[in-house]
C-alpha cells in the first residue's frame, strides 16, 4: 500500500492497526515455533511488509502504549471489536517487559527484526533495561525499545541515596549504584554471627564484586565517602567503606580483578574480631575490659576467620590482614609475611583513613576529610610505603569527598567525588558564588566537574564550613 | 560439528532447531571432556585435545547461531525457549551420572543462571569458559565457584547472569533473617575506633606533591609485587603463617582455630587429590593436635562431605605410587578417614582401588574392628561384603562377633564372604555361625562350610549333621549336598551316629532299592571304622534286601582296600 507524503492521520491509524495485529501474530507464532522456523520467518516477512510503507513515509514507526491506548506515530489506534483483544494482548506484552513502546526505523532488515524477536520472546529473561541493553549490545540500530517512564525514573532514582546530588555524570551515578549494591550485600553478609553460620569467602567476593567492577571501570567509587558521618555506624558499614578504599587503592596499584577481590574480602573481614564488642566504639567510653578486648581483636578476628572458612588463598590473606592490620601500631602477635606485607598494608591504610574519617569520640579532635588524609600521609606515613600513600591519594583525591573547598575565584564548593587517577580534579557541588552569596541550588547536590579554568585554592577547616552545609 | 548454517529450517514443527541440535552436541562433548578431566586431571593429553576441540567447536557454532542465550535451571539448560540439555528421564541411567554431577546442576549450584554469547564473542572468551568448565569438573577451592571464576577472568563479551547473593546464601541454607528483637539492638556492634588519631597532621596537598616525585622510582616494584601475588606459593606461605601464629600465641583458642584451618586445608586438598599439599597440611595438623583429639570429629565430617564418586574416579586413574601415597595418608589419619575410605570403596569400579581401600581399612581398624560395625548395615551388598572381607583380614574375637549379623544377610555373596572370614575367628565363635550356614541351599557355600567343619574337632558338628540328614527335607536336597553332608559326617562322627546310619542303610525293608543315600550311609559307617560301625555293616550285609547287602559289601570292600 502506498501512502501520501506526509501520510494522513487516518492512513497512519489504518497502517498502525495492521502493524499492531501483525506484531501480535508474530508473537503468537514465536510462541509455537522457534525463531528461524519457516512459519515464524513468514510472519516476520509479513511484519516487515506492513512496516515498510509507513517507515518509508515518516522515517520511523513508533508504536507506543500510553495511558491505556496504543499510538502509532502519535495517532491513537481506534478500538474495533474485531481486533480489541489483539491490541489488549499487545499492551500486556509491552507492559510485561516494562516497555512503553518500540520504534522501528526505515530500512529495518529482516535479520535485525529476527534478532530483536529473540530477546523480546524471552520475556522471562529480558525485561525493561535488560532488554534495552541486550538490543544495544547486539548493535540493533533499526529497532529501539523504549522503557516506561516509571521504569526509567525508578532506574535513575534507585541508585541515589537520600539527599544525594541529582544525576549528571554517568560514571558518578554508576559508582553510587555499585556502592548501593555492595552495601546491601554487606548488610546481608556481615551481620552479627553470619560468618559462623556458614557464609563462605566466595560469598564475600560477591559483596566486593560491584566495587571491583566499578574500580576497574574507572568509576569514582570514593563518592560514597562523601556521606560518611562522624557518628556511630554499624561495623559492617565501616568494613564496606574500608573495602571500598582498599579496592580503589589496589586498583591504582594495577592489581588484577582476582587480587582486587581478595583485597575486598580481606577488608570486609578485617575487623571481624570486634564482634565481641557490642555497643559504642568510642575510645573515651571504653572500660578496661573493653580495652583488653579491643587489643585482642586482631587475634580474635584471625581465629574467627580460621574457624569458619575453609583454608585457601583468600582465607589465608583474610587471616593475615585480620591479624596484622595494626602492625606497627600495637605489637601484633605475628607479622605479615614479607610477600603479603604490602597487601596487608593496602587494607591497613584504608582502615586508618576510614576509621579517622568517621571517628566520633567526643574527646578527640574533629577532623575534616582533608585533615584526616593529612594524618595518614603525615604522622602515620611511617607505616605505609610511599607508593601506597600515593595510591591512596589517587583513590580518594587530594581533597577527599565530603571536603569543603574554596576555589580560586572565591566561591565555596563541596567535593563529592574524585575521578581515580586525577586526584586534583574532583566532582564538586558549588555552594556559593564568588561574591559569597549562597547559590540557589546549594545543598541540592547539583554535581559538576570543577568549572573550566577554576582550581581549588585551599581546603576549608571545619570552622570555615558554611553553616547550612554542616547541618546538611 | 555445525551441521548447517542458521538459515536452515526445521524439518518439521516441533523438531529442535539447528542451533539446538548443534549446541546439544557441543554440550555432550563438554560433558565428556569434564568427565575425562575428573578422571585424568586437566593436564592429561586427552583432556588437552578435548579442550582444544571444544573451543573450536563452540567458536564454529557461534559463527552460525550467535547470539546464544542460555538459561540454566537445576535440571536443564535452555537455548532461549528450547530445551538444550534435558533432565534425565526416569530410569535413564545412560549417562551414568548422578543428578549432582550433571552440568545443569553444577552450573546452577555455582550461581550461574544464564549465559549470553554474542556474535562478538572472542576465542579468548570461549577459552575462559571451557577452562572454567574443566575447573568446575575438578572442583574449585572454597573461595571460588563457577560464577566468581568467570567474573575474575574478566570476560570481554560473554555475559554471565548470576543468582543474587541472597539467593546463593539461601541455597546454602544460611539463615538470613535477623532474630526477632536483634534488629538494631546493642548486640549489633558499631565500628570501633581502633586507630589512634595523631594530634597533628600534614597538609595533604603538600604531602601529595612530594609523594608524586618520590613514588616515580618506588612504585613499579611495589605494584609488580602486588600484581604477582597469585604466583606466590600458597602452601609454603600458608604453612609458614600458621606456624608463626602458633609460635607467637600458643594458647588453646589459637591452637583450636589453627587446627581448624589445617583441617579444612587438608580436606580440600584431599578432595582435589592434591596429595603433596594434603601431606603438608597433615603434618601441620599433627603439630597442632598430635592425636587428633580435638580435630577428629570435624575431620571426619569434612572428609565425609567430599565428593567420593569424583575422588574415586580420579584415584582409579592415578599411578600405583600416588594411590599408595593417598592410602598411606588415609591410614595415618586413622578413624576419621574410615567413612571416606568406605565411600571410595563403595564407588570403586576397579579391583585395584577396592583392594587398596580394604587394606587401608584393615590397617586402621586392626585394633578396633567395631569401628566397621556401622557399615555392616549398609544397604549395598557389595559394601557389606567388602567390610566382611576386611573383618576377615583383621580376624580375632571382636571381628568374629561382628560377623554374626552379616552371616544372616539376604545376599548369598555376603554370606559366602562371611564363611571365608570366619576362618580367622576363634573356634567358639566360628562353629555356631558355620553350623547355621548348613541350612543354606548354595552348594558352593555349603561345600566351604563343610570343609571348614570337617577340620573342627567339635562335638556339636556331628549331631547337627545327623539332624540335617534325619530331617524330612533331606530327600529333597540335591545329590551333591547329600553326599557332602554324609561325607563330612564320616569325618567328624563317632559311634553315637551309628544307629541313625544303620537305620538309613536298612530303610525300605524288603523293597529297599539301591539309592545314593543308602550307599553313602554304608560308606560313612565304613569310614567311621569302629568295631561297632563295622558290626553294623556286617549285620546289614546279611539283609534280605539285595540293595542293602550290595551297599554294605561295597563299603566293606572299600574299607578293607584302604
Amino acid at each position: 500500500m502506498s501512502l501520501s507524503q506526509p501520510p494522513t492521520d487516518d492512513q497512519i491509524k489504518e497502517h498502525g492497526l495492521q502493524i499492531a495485529t501483525r506484531f501480535v501474530a508474530l508473537l503468537r507464532t514465536g510462541r509455537s515455533y522457534a525463531v528461524g522456523n519457516l512459519a515464524f520467518t513468514r510472519q516476520l516477512e509479513h511484519m516487515l511488509q506492513v512496516l515498510e510503507p509507513l517507515a518509508a513515509a515518516t522515517g520511523s514507526v513508533e508504536l507506543i502504549d500510553f495511558d491505556g491506548d496504543l499510538y502509532v506515530n502519535g495517532a491513537r489506534l481506534p478500538l474495533r471489536t474485531t481486533i480489541a483483544r489483539q491490541l489488549e494482548q499487545l499492551q500486556q506484552e509491552l507492559a510485561l517487559r516494562g516497555l512503553a513502546g518500540i520504534a522501528f526505523h526505515e530500512g529495518l532488515p529482516a535479520n535485525e527484526l529476527e534478532g530483536f524477536m529473540r530477546y523480546f520472546l524471552s520475556s522471562e529473561m529480558y525485561k525493561g533495561a535488560e532488554l534495552v541493553n541486550a538490543c544495544a549490545t547486539q548493535g540493533l540500530r533499526y529497532i529501539v525499545p523504549a522503557l516506561q517512564v516509571a521504569a526509567q525514573a525508578q532506574a535513575v532514582h534507585s541508585v541515589l541515596p537520600a539527599g544525594s546530588p541529582s544525576p549528571s555524570p554517568t560514571e558518578y551515578l554508576a559508582a553510587v549504584h555499585a556502592y548501593e549494591q555492595a552495601l546491601a550485600g554487606a548488610r546481608l553478609l556481615l551481620a552479627r554471627g553470619r560468618l559462623s553460620a556458614g557464609v563462605q569467602l566466595r560469598h564475600a567476593k560477591r559483596v566486593a564484586q560491584p566495587l571491583v567492577d566499578a574500580a576497574v571501570a574507572g568509576q569514582p567509587l570514593n563518592a560514597a565517602l562523601a556521606w560518611v558521618r562522624r557518628a556511630p555506624t554499624p561495623a559492617w558499614t565501616h568494613a564496606l567503606h574500608v573495602a571500598l578504599v582498599a579496592i580503589a587503592t589496589a586498583e591504582r596499584m594495577g592489581c588484577p580483578r582476582r587480587i582486587l577481590a581478595q583485597v575486598g574480602v580481606a577488608a570486609l573481614l578485617h575487623d571481624t574480631g570486634h564482634e565481641a564488642m557490642a555497643g559504642s566504639g568510642s575510645p573515651s567510653t571504653w572500660t578496661p575490659e573493653e580495652r583488653a578486648l579491643i587489643a585482642q581483636h586482631p587475634t580474635q578476628g584471625m581465629r574467627r576467620i580460621a574457624a569458619s572458612s575453609p583454608f585457601d588463598r583468600t582465607t589465608l590473606f583474610a587471616m593475615q590482614v585480620a591479624m596484622t592490620h595494626h602492625a606497627g601500631q600495637d605489637a601484633p602477635l605475628a607479622e605479615p609475611s614479607a610477600s603479603s606485607a604490602e597487601h596487608v598494608a593496602l587494607v591497613a591504610i584504608a582502615d586508618a583513613y576510614v576509621t579517622l574519617l568517621a571517628a566520633c569520640d567526643p574527646t578527640a579532635l574533629t577532623l575534616t576529610p582533608y585533615e584526616t588524609l593529612g594524618r595518614v600521609l603525615g604522622p602515620l606515613s611511617g607505616r605505609f610505603s610511599a607508593p601506597l600513600r600515593a595510591a591512596l591519594v589517587e583513590a580518594v583525591g587530594v581533597h577527599p569527598p565530603g571536603q569543603m573547598v574554596r576555589l580560586d575565584d572565591g566561591s565555596v564548593a563541596r567535593v563529592l567525588a574524585n575521578t581515580p587517577g586525577l586526584p586534583t580534579d574532583p566532582y564538586v557541588e558549588l555552594l556559593t558564588e564568588p561574591s559569597g552569596r549562597v547559590r540557589d541550588d546549594a545543598g541540592q547536590g547539583a554535581i559538576t566537574l570543577l568549572p573550566e579554568g577554576r582550581a581549588i585554592a585551599r581546603a576549608l577547616p571545619l570552622n570555615e564550613w558554611p553553616v547550612f552545609s554542616q547541618a546538611a | 560439528m555445525s551441521e548447517r548454517p542458521a538459515v536452515a529450517r526445521r524439518s518439521a514443527p516441533g523438531d529442535p532447531s539447528p542451533a539446538v541440535r548443534n549446541l546439544a552436541e557441543w554440550f555432550r562433548q563438554l560433558d565428556r571432556l569434564m568427565r575425562a578431566a575428573r578422571a585424568y586431571g586437566a593436564d592429561h593429553a586427552s583432556v588437552c585435545q578435548g579442550r582444544v576441540r571444544a573451543i573450536e567447536d563452540l567458536c564454529e557454532a557461534l559463527r552460525y547461531h550467535a547470539p546464544l542465550v542460555l538459561r540454566i535451571s537445576p535440571l536443564e539448560i535452555f537455548l532461549r525457549d528450547e530445551l538444550l540439555v534435558h533432565s534425565p528421564q526416569q530410569g535413564d541411567e545412560s549417562d551414568g551420572l548422578e543428578m549432582e554431577q550433571r552440568l545443569p546442576f553444577l552450573m546452577y549450584r555455582d550461581g550461574v543462571r544464564g549465559l549470553t554469547l554474542p556474535a562478538s564473542t572472542t576465542e579468548a572468551d570461549v577459552t575462559v569458559l571451557v577452562d572454567a568448565m574443566i575447573a568446575l569438573a575438578l572442583g574449585f577451592p572454597a573461595d571460588e565457584d563457577l560464577y566468581t571464576w568467570l567474573w575474575e577472568a574478566s570476560l570481554e563479551h560473554i555475559r554471565v547472569d548470576a543468582a543474587s547473593l541472597a539467593e546463593s546464601l539461601a541455597q546454602q541454607r544460611i539463615e538470613l533473617d535477623t532474630p526477632q528483637g536483634m534488629e538494631g539492638s546493642p548486640l549489633e556492634p558499631d565500628a570501633v575506633e581502633d586507630w589512634r588519631c595523631p594530634a597533628v597532621g600534614v597538609d595533604a596537598q603538600g604531602a601529595w606533591e612530594s609523594l608524586e616525585i618520590e613514588m616515580v622510582t618506588e612504585r613499579a616494584p611495589v605494584a609488580a609485587r602486588l600484581r604477582n601475588a597469585e604466583s606466590r606459593a600458597f602452601a609454603e606461605e600458608g604453612e609458614a603463617f600458621l606456624r608463626s601464629v602458633m609460635a607467637a600465641d600458643p594458647c588453646e583458642a589459637t591452637r583450636d582455630a589453627l587446627s581448624m584451618a589445617a583441617l579444612t586445608w587438608l580436606s580440600g586438598a584431599v578432595g582435589r587429590c592434591e596429595l603433596d599439599a594434603a601431606e603438608r597440611a597433615e603434618r601441620l595438623l599433627r603439630e597442632l593436635d598430635p592425636e587428633l583429639m580435638r580435630s577428629g570429629p570435624s575431620l571426619r565430617s569434612l572428609l565425609m562431605a567430599l565428593d567420593h564418586g569424583a575422588l574415586s574416579e580420579r584415584l582409579e586413574e592415578l599411578d600405583a605410587a600416588r594411590t599408595r601415597q593417598f592410602f598411606e595418608l588415609s591410614v595415618r589419619l586413622g578413624s576419621p578417614a574410615i567413612e571416606l575410605i568406605v565411600g571410595l570403596m563403595a564407588r570403586a569400579g576397579k579391583p585395584r582401588l577396592r583392594a587398596a581401600a580394604t587394606t587401608a581399612l584393615a590397617y586402621i581398624c586392626n585394633d578396633e574392628p567395631h569401628w566397621l560395625a556401622p557399615f555392616l548395615r549398609d544397604s549395598r551388598w557389595h559394601v557389606v561384603r567388602n567390610i566382611v572381607f576386611v573383618l576377615g583380614q583383621i580376624g580375632g574375637a571382636e571381628a568374629g562377633k561382628l560377623l554374626a549379623g552379616p552371616a544372616r544377610h539376604l545376599d548369598a555373596r555376603v554370606r559366602r564372604a562371611v564363611v571365608t572370614a570366619l576362618a580367622q575367628t576363634p573356634q567358639p565363635q566360628r562353629i555356631p555361625l558355620l553350623l547355621a550356614q548348613l541350612e543354606c541351599t548354595d552348594t558352593a557355600m555349603l561345600a566351604s562350610v563343610l570343609t571348614m567343619l570337617a577340620r573342627e574337632n567339635d562335638p556339636r558338628v556331628a549331631p547337627m549333621l545327623l539332624h540335617l540328614i534325619d530331617a524330612a527335607d533331606f530327600e529333597t536336597r540335591p545329590d551333591e549336598v547329600k553326599l557332602a553332608l554324609l561325607g563330612t559326617l564320616g569325618d567328624v562322627a563317632d559311634d553315637a551316629v551309628i544307629p541313625a546310619l544303620h537305620a538309613m542303610l536298612n530303610k525300605g525293608g524288603w523293597f529297599a532299592r539301591r539309592t545314593m543315600e543308602r550307599t553313602a550311609a554304608a560308606r560313612t559307617l565304613a569310614r567311621i571304622g569302629s568295631a561297632e560301625a563295622l558290626h553294623a555293616l556286617h549285620e546289614s550285609s546279611h539283609s534280605s534286601a539285595e540293595a542293602v547287602r550290595t551297599a554294605c559289601l561295597e563299603a566293606l570292600h572299600t574299607a578293607r582296600a584302604a
